[in-house]
């Protein structure tokens, strides 16, 4: 039984060192694909300084030519072939599937509130914020802080029926832990065995994931857009949240809003764009938090 | 017995018959071909593209204007504002004159151009990975999936809904991490027109416009 184990190892092994010879299988690259490596950033480099070569005075756009040329790999293309389907939306006279808001009025005037606070107040506290703190100190909190989350994407990828990708989690986490306390992500080079979001699970996609749907729209103060669901799936996630069970209530209060501060820097630059891009912000906003929700309810 | 072959087959009609096959074989080829071709008029264009930002001309001041001229030729080729604008107005934009359209899609373009040069100040190491391709069965519609990585290791999914157009791809739509530009405005004209006449949301497309540029010279 045991030579039989083996050989089936074997073979395995055969047949996998197989398909890796086989070119079919390997990605192609054709040839319009911008061709890495030191030939081609030195053609590159040769162009972006192209006024400098032919000699004579230094035209102004010289001086700055220590733009850096597309370094080798900048372009990748993995043909892995067309897939035929018939969901490309063409926006004919679909209607627009949105979310449902009956409280338009009342969430308008909490995105208004909160529009204020975070122009107001969160940014520029967080402005000085990134000018008292090194760039180190930023970076390791917001390492610690996904860190401490850890257990609501581990419980809810549970709760999914995603063991493999709970697996990956718990190794994360305990590499990050045990290498760095939490405080640099050591895992974030390591390729996993199935592709896990960073963003990662949360109750509010469990419940999704187990056929609720969004309900309907609502904004809250401070904390911004939400859906019924996804407001009972946040009360669920405070039970999976550690910081939550830090005893006397101003130090797990004062963890809390130290953590989400720092981790504003992911949150005001795409605020901002969505504001600034958009006609009525208000409307861009529940789009893209209903468009966001349902792929990460569906992935 | 000689006459094996039918009295009806004669040479042209053999010709015909190869000519129809061959026919069939080479559409049968080009089934294949569609997303292959969006995603090289795509990529060159992109190409293009990232070559004038990282061109010195474009970190200088002095000369900024005329880099941002020609990435906007460039732009203006491979997107199709037109058709962005069609389907981001809906069904209303049959009620649209042929002025208030092309007034509409000038005004468009504007706001969508400078929002997202005004983020771009040069080349920062970000890399583009093609990753394959969605086909229309007819072969008229692709979606070509790319991945953004920014300097910072930070990947973002951005795919382009293209269209074949008199003989070549252009750009309908654009989802950033599954967020669709133009199933997002689509909702906010939407609304803004049960209330406001075509004139008006072009009005405010203009301001916004404005205020980009504005904050863009402020920089």
């Amino acid at each position: 039984m045991k030579l039989s184990g083996i050989s089936l190892l074997f073979l395995i092994f055969l047949a996998q060192a197989a398909f890796a010879q086989d070119p079919g299988l390997l990605i192609k690259t054709p040839a319009t694909d911008l061709k890495s490596g030191p030939a081609a950033s030195a053609h590159a480099r040769s162009m972006g300084s192209g006024g400098a070569a032919t000699g004579g005075p230094l035209a102004p756009s010289t001086v700055y030519s220590g733009a850096p040329s597309l370094n080798g790999g900048a372009v990748v293309v993995e043909d892995p072939g067309a897939t035929v389907s018939n969901d490309l939306d063409n926006y004919d006279d679909e209607p627009v599937a949105s979310i449902a808001d009956p409280l338009e009025p009342w969430n308008r005037f909490w995105f208004k509130f909160n529009d204020i606070f975070f122009i107001h107040v969160a940014k520029p506290v967080y402005e000085g914020w990134t000018w008292l703190t090194p760039r180190f100190v930023q970076t390791g909190l917001g390492n610690l802080f996904h860190n401490v989350l850890f257990p609501t994407r581990f419980v809810n990828s549970i709760l999914q029926f995603r063991f493999m990708e709970a697996g990956v989690e718990f190794s994360r986490f305990m590499m990050n832990m045990m290498g760095s306390a939490g405080l640099v992500d050591l895992a974030s080079s390591k390729k996993t065995i199935v592709p896990v979001d960073p963003s990662g699970e949360d109750f509010g996609q469990t419940l999704g994931r187990w056929g609720f749907g969004q309900g309907f729209y609502l904004v809250w103060p401070f904390i911004g857009p939400s859906s019924l669901r996804d407001t009972i799936g946040r009360v669920g996630d405070v039970f999976t949240d550690p910081i939550f069970y830090v005893n006397p209530w101003p130090y797990s209060t004062g963890t809390e809003v130290v953590f989400r501060l720092n981790a504003l820097g992911d949150v005001l630059p795409a605020y901002d764009d969505l504001s600034s891009i958009s006609i009525d912000p208000y409307i861009a906003m529940r789009e893209a938090y209903a468009s966001l929700r349902a792929a990460q309810v569906a992935r | 017995m000689t006459n094996v072959i039918p009295r009806f087959w004669n040479p042209r009609a053999g010709a015909a018959i190869i000519a129809l096959f061959a026919c069939l074989f080479m559409t049968d080829g080009a089934w294949a071909q569609p997303g292959q071709e969006a995603r090289e008029a795509l990529s060159a264009a992109v190409n293009r593209i990232m070559a004038d930002i990282k061109s010195p001309d474009f970190s200088n001041p002095a000369t900024r204007e005329a880099a941002r001229g020609r990435i906007e030729n460039e732009v203006y080729k491979i997107f199709d504002f037109g058709e962005f604008s069609s389907r981001t107005v809906g069904p209303r934009w049959k009620q649209f004159s042929a002025e208030e359209k092309k007034r509409f899609a000038d005004a468009f373009a504007k706001l969508l151009f400078n929002t997202y040069l005004n983020k771009v100040t040069g080349y920062n190491g970000e890399q583009v990975a093609y990753n394959g391709e969605t086909v229309s069965p007819d072969g008229k519609l692709a979606e070509v999936k790319t991945t953004i990585t920014l300097k910072d290791g930070k990947r973002t999914p951005v795919n382009y809904r293209m269209l074949l157009k008199d003989g070549s791809w252009r750009v309908y739509d654009v989802i950033i991490e599954n967020i669709s530009l133009v199933r997002n405005y689509r909702t906010q004209f939407q609304d803004i027109l049960k209330s406001a006449t075509p004139d008006q949301l072009i009005e405010r497309i203009n301001q916004k416009a404005k205020e980009v540029i504005a904050q863009g010279a402020g920089k």
